[in-house]
């Protein structure tokens, strides 16, 4: 995953349920340059387990991690971090 | 290299000396519910530490991590679960050493093995040769909080004030450390349930609140209640004596 673009990282999940670990090994993948927002969700919770990442370009992009393994997830967040990392190299 | 065996034995023998006998007697004793995960069963003895048939290699890491997550768990009222996130080694050293004046322990478990150590938790020895194969379909409520970087935060007695100062320890780490879930005695608490649990008074002011009570409002009271039964039988046995006496007298009267 390329986390290198990465600002603002929230994370909610419940470590009981299913989302738990794939919202964990993404939060264990990202850098300690960006700065982590997390919430711990009760089991009884209503509140919906969530992924939202601020781009240092303030693009912001969300993810359920209930529904995706991480490997969804690497994929899914690299489709902007690659355009990025296009844009830096065209620049340099 | 037999050196080095025997002070390892000797270190692994010592470690599950004293976890199987005293430390197991006392956990079960503090809770004393039957949870199915809870340990139950009577340690085995063995004649000597080289006997254990284990699992895996007796010498070998995991039988040793099997051996001391069960002292951990057993010599611990509280297990506290928390993920790790970018622990600087600096970082790494003052939350240690916070947790340790604070009372408390970190470990950094390994997932697999301590999976594997709660599904034959309740076995008197969670390492010998064949638990880990007849436990394989056990679901130990605990196990979903094993994914990814995970530590656990060990405190030796059920002492909320205790779990209050580790909070916020953890909370001073930041995003570094993240609680996710702990064991008490023999439940297991979410998040919410530990923020309810660390603003409970022991249970020692608990028992001092209930004795206080029961000797101001209903002292005199429940004293009474519990002397009726007694009282009661002596003054049965009283009527029935003299009933008895008069019986009794006119019989001699009578020869």
């Amino acid at each position: 995953m390329i986390t290198k673009y990465f600002a603002n990282v929230a994370v909610k999940f419940d470590p009981f349920s299913a989302g738990g670990r794939a919202a964990r090994l993404f939060l264990a993948r990202v850098p300690s340059s960006a700065k982590i927002d997390y919430k711990v969700l009760p089991k009884e919770s209503t509140d919906k387990p969530e992924i939202k990442v601020t781009f240092k370009d303030k693009f912001v992009m969300e993810a359920d991690p209930s529904e995706m393994n991480i490997n969804d997830l690497r994929d899914h967040f690299n489709t902007h971090s690659r355009k990025l990392a296009i844009k830096d190299a065209i620049s340099e | 290299m037999s050196l080095k065996t025997s002070i390892l034995g000797g270190i692994r023998a010592g470690i599950y000396r004293t976890v199987s006998p005293s430390l197991g007697k006392n956990f079960r004793g503090i809770s004393p519910v039957s949870a199915f995960y809870s340990t139950t069963s009577q340690p085995q003895q063995y004649d000597s530490f080289e006997q254990r048939n284990t699992e895996k290699a007796l010498f070998s890491r995991k039988t040793f991590l099997m051996d001391y997550y069960k002292h951990l768990n057993d010599s611990n009222d509280i297990v506290l679960f928390v993920h790790h996130n970018n622990v600087a080694k600096a970082d790494n050293k003052k939350v240690r050493s916070d947790l340790k004046k604070a009372g408390a322990q970190l470990n950094v478990i390994r997932n697999s093995i301590y999976n594997v150590y709660l599904k034959s938790e309740h076995e008197s020895d969670p390492a010998a040769a064949g638990v880990t194969n007849k436990n394989r379909g056990v679901k130990h409520p605990l196990s979903p909080l094993l994914n990814g970087p995970t530590a656990v935060i060990t405190i030796p007695k059920c002492e909320p004030s205790v779990v209050n100062d580790v909070l916020k320890v953890i909370k001073n780490a930041q995003d570094k450390l993240i609680l996710i879930g702990a064991r008490v005695e023999s439940s297991v608490f979410d998040v919410v349930e530990i923020n309810k649990f660390k603003d409970l008074p022991n249970k020692e002011q608990l028992q001092a609140q209930l004795a206080g009570l029961l000797t101001i409002l209903g002292g005199a009271g429940l004293v009474r209640t519990l002397e009726t039964a007694s009282s009661v039988l002596y003054l049965t046995m009283e009527q029935r004596l003299k009933d008895l006496d008069p019986s009794e007298k006119s019989e001699e009267e009578s020869s």
